[in-house]
């Protein structure tokens, strides 16, 4: 029996965090998910450095590239368009027309269209894959502390003082 | 309900049909195969959100369009091509348009997003019959300006800003680099509403000048939906309507006539009047000092000034109005060409305007809805970026600028340190 995959269209954002601390690979090793980057985001990084690295988690299948292709989904893409950028709207579109999670740390409007469309519960970020990360044991609360503080230091403020804490509500929640 | 993949298809086609493009030019311009758009337009292939929104720009149409029912297969972009067929052969040109398009539709989409209602109704429309001759356009060109001037009550004063007058006529206008040879664009579209382009390489004053240019288009040529106005077709007889538009509606003759009256010039060298008394008449001559009423430079910088002409400009106006002969025009005209009439502004203490500082007003304008849309959580700060980017604001500039008016986000990281 196969197990069932949550599928995670991710934004340019969460991917763009992840390869400050060098920690792309979570996405491919986080059981029963699936990470999916929708041709508009490929498209927005355009830094060499950081597509080569998008290349290279490509390649490792890590993530798989998807257009975004049915119609309902682009009168969906077509409408957000007015009020959110490229990527955000393929993302979501994406997401919800097929059901999909998504993982994006924009917030203000993005964040409002998102819940409104497919539920606060179906939105992840940087922080909610650091704590799975750390619930699959891929990563100890110490390394996802040590990358909290670069992130940091590159003006992700994560308002916490450690992944302790969420980890705990976690398992007292 | 939504369209079929065929449907979508056929309407790809059809816009581009409609912009005169082949597939093959298509298929360049948006990075793919002359087969890929032959399948996409038979509905044989998938669209991609990538693939449509390129669609969409390269037909200056907005995505919704091409996915609404209310889809039109002749737009703006399409009746530009149709009217003004070397257009579709000049790329500079073309991308312009799509740019101005694009910059439109955004703009008119932040309007409605921070509440700002224009009534696009308020700008005039006369309907002309076609001119036959130049001095037809002409006649028809004066008639308008002076019309227009009197229904909004202007009088005979100088014109202080003509953009923002055009914003209150419901006309959006914009600064944009265009090509040399493009002074200003006019559109007419039916989600853009009424939208005027001016060069932003040219001079300030050329700028003003394509302004009330374009607003004539807007005024008297609405019905054409677009309109490139191009030094190269200044002979067109709706182009020579529209100069002749221009020139009186920024320099209204009264308004002239005044001033160099009060200069103290203007009257002719002899002035005959009989006086009658029932009875009989006597006749009196009057005679100027020689060489009095003769316009000299300095008047010529000065009436420049108070209209915020160009020298060239106000001296046409002048000789038009037969203030100065065909000799003196001439004569002065090579003075200021020598650098004489710039001296002269300059010992006035009538300096040109700074032609970089009034470049902007369309960006800053831009930028300030923009700005003001996120402040509200209408767009995200992803669009924002999308949107500085349209008027060239770098990503630092933009970060700088959140910062600056206390908008930041929490912060993120979303760009290579």
């Amino acid at each position: 029996m196969t197990q069932a995959r949550l599928i995670v269209v991710t934004d340019a954002n969460v991917i763009i965090n992840l390869m400050h601390v060098s920690r792309l690979e979570i996405c491919g090793r986080l059981p029963g998910h699936a990470f999916v980057v929708p041709e508009h985001v490929y498209a927005e990084i355009t830094n060499p450095s950081q597509r080569a690295l998008l290349d290279a988690a490509v390649e490792g299948g890590v993530f798989r590239i998807e257009a975004l292709v049915e119609i309902s989904a682009l009168e969906l893409f077509a409408e957000l368009r007015t009020r959110v950028g490229r990527g955000e709207a393929s993302c979501l579109a994406m997401a919800a027309e097929r059901g999909w999670l998504i993982a994006s740390d924009e917030k203000k409007r993005f964040r409002r269209e998102a819940e409104a469309r497919i539920g606060k519960e179906r939105i992840l970020g940087t922080v909610e894959l650091f704590v799975l990360a750390i619930q699959a044991q891929i990563l100890t609360v110490e390394d996802a502390d040590a990358d909290k503080a670069v992130l940091e230091r590159n003006r992700f403020k994560m308002p916490f003082e450690s992944f302790r804490e969420l980890i705990e509500q976690e398992d007292h929640g | 309900m939504a369209i079929t993949q065929q449907e979508l298809g056929r309407r790809i086609r059809a816009a581009r049909e409609a912009c005169r493009m082949t597939q093959e030019e298509l298929a360049t311009q948006i990075a793919v195969s002359r087969p890929t758009i032959v399948q996409m337009e038979a509905g044989n292939r998938s669209v991609s959100s990538l693939e449509l929104d390129q669609l969409a720009y390269v037909f200056g149409r907005d995505i919704r369009e091409l996915l609404s029912e209310s889809f039109q297969e002749q737009d703006t972009l399409a009746a530009l091509f149709r009217a003004d067929g070397a257009a579709s052969d000049q790329p500079a040109v073309v991308e312009k348009l799509r740019e101005c398009m694009a910059l439109g539709r955004e703009l008119t989409n932040l309007e409605r997003l921070v509440g700002i209602d224009r009534d696009l109704g308020a700008a005039a429309s006369y309907p002309l019959v076609p001119p036959r001759t130049r001095w037809d356009a002409i006649k028809q060109g004066q008639r308008v300006a002076d019309e227009e001037r009197r229904r909004l009550g202007l009088g005979t004063a100088p014109l202080p800003d003509i953009g923002e007058l055009l914003e209150m006529q419901g006309v959006r206008t914009a600064t944009v680099d265009l090509p040399d040879d493009v002074s200003g664009l006019t559109l007419s579209d039916r989600n853009v509403g009424l939208f005027v382009v001016s060069n932003l390489k040219h001079h300030y004053f050329r700028r003003r000048f394509s302004f009330a240019h374009e607003y004539a288009h807007v005024v008297a040529d609405r019905e054409r939906m677009g309109l490139v106005s191009r030094s190269s077709q200044r002979d067109d007889l709706v182009e020579v309507r529209a100069n002749a538009f221009a020139a009186v509606f920024l320099m209204p003759e009264e308004g002239v006539r005044q001033f160099i009256a009060g200069l103290g010039k203007g009257k002719p060298s002899r002035a005959h009047a009989d006086v009658f008394d029932e009875d009989g008449s006597v006749n009196v001559e009057g005679r100027s000092e020689p060489g009095s009423q003769s316009i000299q430079l300095y008047d010529v910088v000065q009436l420049a000034h108070h209209f915020g002409v160009s020298r060239l400009s106000a001296l046409y106006r002048l000789r038009n109005l037969k203030l100065v002969t065909e000799a003196e025009f001439e004569a002065l005209k090579s003075l200021d060409e020598a650098g004489r009439g710039k001296q002269l502004a300059d010992l006035l203490g009538l300096p040109e305007l700074d032609n970089s500082t009034k470049g902007n007003e369309f960006h800053h304008r831009f930028l300030g809805l923009a700005l003001e849309a996120y402040r509200r959580e209408e767009v995200s700060r992803s669009k924002l970026a999308e949107l500085a980017a349209m008027v060239d604001l770098a990503p630092e500039q933009l970060d700088e600028l959140i910062g600056d008016a206390d908008l930041d986000d929490p912060p993120r990281v979303n760009r290579a340190s």
